[in-house]
């Protein structure tokens, strides 16, 4: 059998990056002006010619020069060890081997994949049969250890392209399928992305298969591949650790690497809240989630939204409230990939616990939303300030105002004993001093959740950094 | 080589940057990129060459796909990027040409930006000549979307303006933490008379001309019927002229 050696042209990692301007190519294959596809799929044994390459349709000589063809690629292999989910893995490596054939060039992946033949390379005798081979050699070369039986089936015949093609859909879909159900149970790593540290110093953006950055451009998926391709930049890996708390999200190696690389600024992340330890926030996020302690539920807003939300104030102005790295109990910045999350915000409820968004927002992720909730969250077309909010999760039986029935319970409970125990006019409860918390860039933080105080004075101290008082 | 023109709007440096083109065409120079970076040039006119799409359009479709979740979680968006900007590039037999387009719109670009640096760092290499028309502010010099610039033209005319201009990207060149080459200041349009007062303006701006590309009628004949720059002859005046300061760059031999 032929090896890479007995190749008319060369093959090697230095040919990669070479491009094949139109007038020094011989053909172009698929590409935006004709179609075309590649597929790694692993088989059963008795499914693959081992180490056969066939060429479907015309080679490099029955072609026109200057011509465009369809195109496909189409790697089997078997083996005892070789698993279903790693055929996107090994797919990528098509684009890479294809790129070390002196002479030719492969752009892209899957469906839109845009090759080209140099003439050079016509010129020294090379054939597609040629690039076959050359993928079944480095293909046994780098994975020999789990691939036992390989075969590559290389199309230029239009017909048989075109079934290809649809064969080779369905087989990315059932992949997609299976990538968008993994969930932070499934991996032992998750992703840090330190991009936005230029101008949010503390913020660290934790990546994880439920949760893309907050910008919504890099899932868990790609901060794996970004990682690989530059181990020195701003996306690398982290120990998941062990899992402290499920529901919010909270990680001994989140926490960790939160700490370290926020200069410990940021010490605890639960990533699945908005009101506790929250993440932090850069300022390109998709939108964000902001708490209405009036109705004690949280609304959402998106930058695409330019008008008020009902707390009177716009995007932009959450935004900047939210933004800059620190951890602000209320505030979170979220992408719409998150918002799809079966994980999104659990902590603090998920969806039952949403009751504003913007009318297009809740269109466009409308999927995400369980259909018995979707009619009970308001848009601005049901309320733009608190107090019509409040009347329309009234109106529509909104999850969270049985949180509003058991506090007021709560709190006639108090009154009938305060009724009882003390004269009328003395406080509920008396507060000798007011413990705050040191955090965020103010120097004070209150959280006043769910509380019913009664007081004469309520005395606001400023207190240092170090937490002792001034 | 990547040879980036600048300097204030109508001195210029879109016909400077089209004759340097034509130059290094002549010259042989190997494979050859054009990249018309000012939104405000015509870098495709001057060449003759039809361009249907931009980096801005690609980029932009680009980010909403990402944003809008429509891409497949396994796909690799670092190729895909790269072959968007293969698809915005126009090929002639001579040159391939790419139209940087509208800039940037509301929201997030750093992780697309991110991608598109690569995708470009990646591409340049594959040029032997890289002539770029670039606006006075070299947006995409500074936002390190174009690395590696050896040379930097500023282009002049007879005004302190434009001078000042240069002056101004002199000293943004100076702020720039990347590296960028070496400053020209070439004045354009000029006569020998009129460049010796503007020689002498530089250096009070501590600035050093380094040649000049007199007035020709030439350049006014396709000016005046909007022909492309690629309708001067080669021994026309300002084809000459620049010829001689391109020489003494040393961009050309």
């Amino acid at each position: 059998m032929a090896g890479l050696e007995d190749l008319p042209v060369e093959v090697s990692p230095r040919y990669e990056g070479e491009r094949i301007r139109s007038g020094d190519m011989y053909v172009e294959l698929a590409g935006p002006k004709s179609f075309g596809a590649e597929l790694f799929k692993v088989m059963d044994h008795d499914e693959v010619r081992d180490g056969n390459v066939e060429v479907i349709g015309p080679d490099i000589d029955d072609m026109e020069e200057g011509e465009r063809y369809p195109f496909g690629i189409f790697v089997k292999a078997a083996g005892e060890e070789l698993e279903e989910d790693v055929e996107g893995v090994l797919e990528r490596r098509i684009h890479e081997f294809c790129n070390y054939v002196e002479g030719f060039m492969h752009l892209n992946q899957r469906d839109q994949i845009w090759c080209r033949v140099a003439k050079k390379a016509v010129e020294k005798g090379f054939k597609l049969e040629h690039l076959g081979i050359a993928l079944r050699e480095l293909f046994k070369e780098e994975f020999g250890n789990v691939i036992d039986a390989i075969e590559v089936v290389l199309m230029t015949d239009e017909d048989k392209v075109k079934e290809f093609v649809e064969y080779a859909r369905e087989v990315y879909a059932k992949r997609d399928e299976r990538a968008k159900e993994l969930s932070e149970e499934d991996v032992d790593e998750f992703y840090v992305c330190l991009m936005c540290q230029s101008f949010a110093p503390t913020h660290v953006c934790v990546i994880t298969p439920d949760r893309t950055s907050l910008c919504g451009s890099i899932t868990w998926h790609d901060a794996k591949a970004a990682y690989k391709i530059d181990p020195e930049g701003p996306i690398f890996p982290i120990e998941k650790g062990e899992c402290l708390d499920p529901e919010a999200g909270e990680y001994e190696g989140v926490n960790e690497a939160v700490k370290e690389h926020s200069g410990g600024a940021v010490e605890r992340v639960f990533l699945h809240s908005c009101l506790e330890y929250p993440h932090t926030s850069c300022g390109c996020f998709q939108a964000v989630a902001f708490y209405i302690p009036e109705v004690d539920g949280i609304g959402i807003v998106d930058r695409e939204y330019t008008g008020d939300t009902p707390l009177g104030i716009p995007f932009s102005t959450l935004a900047g409230e939210a933004s800059g790295g620190e951890q602000q109990p209320g505030f979170v910045g979220v992408s719409y990939g998150y918002m799809e999350s079966d994980k999104f915000l659990q902590y603090d409820g998920g969806w039952e616990r949403i009751v504003w968004m913007p009318k297009e927002l809740k269109e466009r992720v409308k999927h995400a939303i369980p259909d018995e909730l979707y009619d009970k969250i308001a848009t601005e077309e049901d309320a733009t300030t608190v107090d019509e909010l409040k009347e329309f999760l009234e109106e529509v039986e909104h999850p969270v105002v049985e949180r509003w029935e058991e506090e007021e319970e709560v709190e006639e409970e108090e009154e009938k004993v305060e009724e009882e125990a003390a004269p009328a006019e003395a406080p509920t409860l008396e507060v000798g001093e007011l413990p705050l918390v040191p955090g965020g860039g103010l120097n004070v933080k209150i959280v006043l959740k769910n509380a019913k105080i009664y007081a004469e004075k309520v005395i606001i101290k400023r207190v240092d950094k170090e937490g002792g008082e001034k | 080589m990547i040879i980036a023109f600048t300097g204030k709007g109508g001195t210029g440096k879109t016909l400077l940057a089209s004759m340097t083109v034509l130059e290094l065409i002549d010259s042989n120079v190997g494979d050859l990129l054009v990249i018309d970076a000012d939104p405000d040039a015509n870098m495709p006119d001057a060449l003759g060459v039809d361009v249907e799409t931009t980096l801005g359009d690609v980029r932009e479709r680009f980010k909403r796909e990402v944003e809008s979740g429509e891409l497949p979680p396994g796909f690799d968006k670092q190729a895909y990027m790269e072959y968007l900007v293969a698809s915005a590039i126009e090929e002639t037999d001579d040159f391939d040409l790419l139209v940087m387009g509208r800039p940037e719109g509301r929201g997030c670009y750093c992780a697309v930006n991110q991608w598109l640096r690569k995708v470009m760092s990646d591409l340049l290499p594959a040029y032997d000549a890289v002539v770029m028309d670039c606006e006075a502010g070299l947006e995409h010099v500074s936002r390190g979307i174009i690395e590696g610039v050896d040379h930097v033209v500023a282009v002049v005319d007879h005004s302190l303006k434009a001078l000042k201009t240069a002056a101004r990207i002199r000293d943004l060149l100076d702020e720039l933490e990347v590296d960028v080459g070496s400053l020209h200041v070439v004045a354009n349009r000029v006569t020998d008379e009129e460049f010796e007062v503007l020689s002498e303006k530089a250096r009070e701006l501590d600035l050093d001309i380094v040649g000049r590309v007199r007035p020709d009628p030439e350049v006014v004949r396709i000016d005046l019927e909007g022909l492309p720059v690629t309708e001067l002859p080669p021994d026309s005046r300002a084809r000459s002229d620049l010829r001689e300061v391109l020489r003494r760059i040393g961009i050309t031999g």
